[in-house]
């Protein structure tokens, strides 16, 4: 009966783990130990290159290296100060517009061939500048607020505010 | 569909405000500050509502806080704009007749 392997302790008092402690990792009936899986590999270094000019040739592992140009959003002074002209030359011009339609509006039923496609074209006219200001003003909103990205000009609704 | 949307709102604003201005004028002369003030609401509302409609089309999200207040400040800078230049245009023409 010395051979049952259960009952059987090394004579020389060798054991597989330190019988006090509390995770045994080579007990019968416990766990095996954790499969330890290999680290990924590192993923590719993206170096965002600031100069348009250099070419990103002198790295010494172009193997794994994306070299990105920047895209830098317009000066918000310059965007602020267009924004402040280009709106009240709007909203000037969209009074004007209205202003011949209110003129023309009371002429349509004497001549409504030419009339009627005139103030069309001026309804027209009205809302796309206001969509345009208000494309270039979310613009600017964006750029203002988060300077960081890069923004697209969308001149379409809802101008970015989507995202 | 966003832009449907932004285009109807626009036309109607554009609509209400001649038409408003229209009514006006059959009752008789406009002060400088009736014009101004009838041309500042009604681009109040048509800035407000063809910001804001594109957001209500299918498919489209909820306008963010930053958007809300955007849509907002620019309805209000518009009206107030608005208002001053028609008062300045309209008392200097009342002037030279």
């Amino acid at each position: 009966m010395r051979n049952n392997p259960i009952r059987y302790i090394d004579p020389t008092g060798h054991v597989c783990s330190d019988p006090e402690d509390p995770t045994p990792s080579c007990e019968n009936g416990a766990p095996p130990p954790p499969v330890t899986t290999p680290p990924p590999p590192p993923a590719p270094v993206v170096i965002i290159n600031p100069d348009s000019l250099d070419d990103g040739q002198e790295q010494d592992d172009p193997g794994d290296v994306v070299t990105l140009p920047v895209e830098f959003n317009p000066p918000v002074v310059g965007l602020v100060v267009v924004a402040l002209l280009l709106h009240p030359a709007i909203v000037l011009t969209e009074i004007g517009l209205i202003a011949g339609e209110v003129v023309l509006a009371p002429m349509i039923p004497a001549n409504p061939l030419v009339l009627v496609p005139i103030e069309i074209a001026l309804i027209a006219t009205s809302v796309a500048l206001l969509d345009l200001d208000v494309a270039y003003l979310s613009y600017t909103y964006q750029v203002i607020t988060n300077p960081q990205e890069h923004h697209e000009f969308e001149i379409l609704p809802p101008w970015g505010f989507d995202q | 569909m966003s832009t449907i949307y932004f285009i109807i709102a626009a036309i109607s604003g554009f609509g209400l405000t001649v038409g408003t201005l229209l009514r006006f004028r059959k009752r008789g002369d406009l002060r400088p500050h009736q014009h101004a003030l009838i041309l500042s609401v009604g681009f109040f509302i048509t800035w407000l509502a063809s910001f804001f409609a594109p957001f209500f089309a299918p498919e489209s999200r909820a306008p963010n806080n930053g958007a809300i207040i955007f849509g907002i400040a620019l309805a209000i800078s518009t009206g107030l704009m608005t208002y001053a230049i028609v008062y300045i245009v309209m008392t200097i023409m009342e002037r030279k007749k």
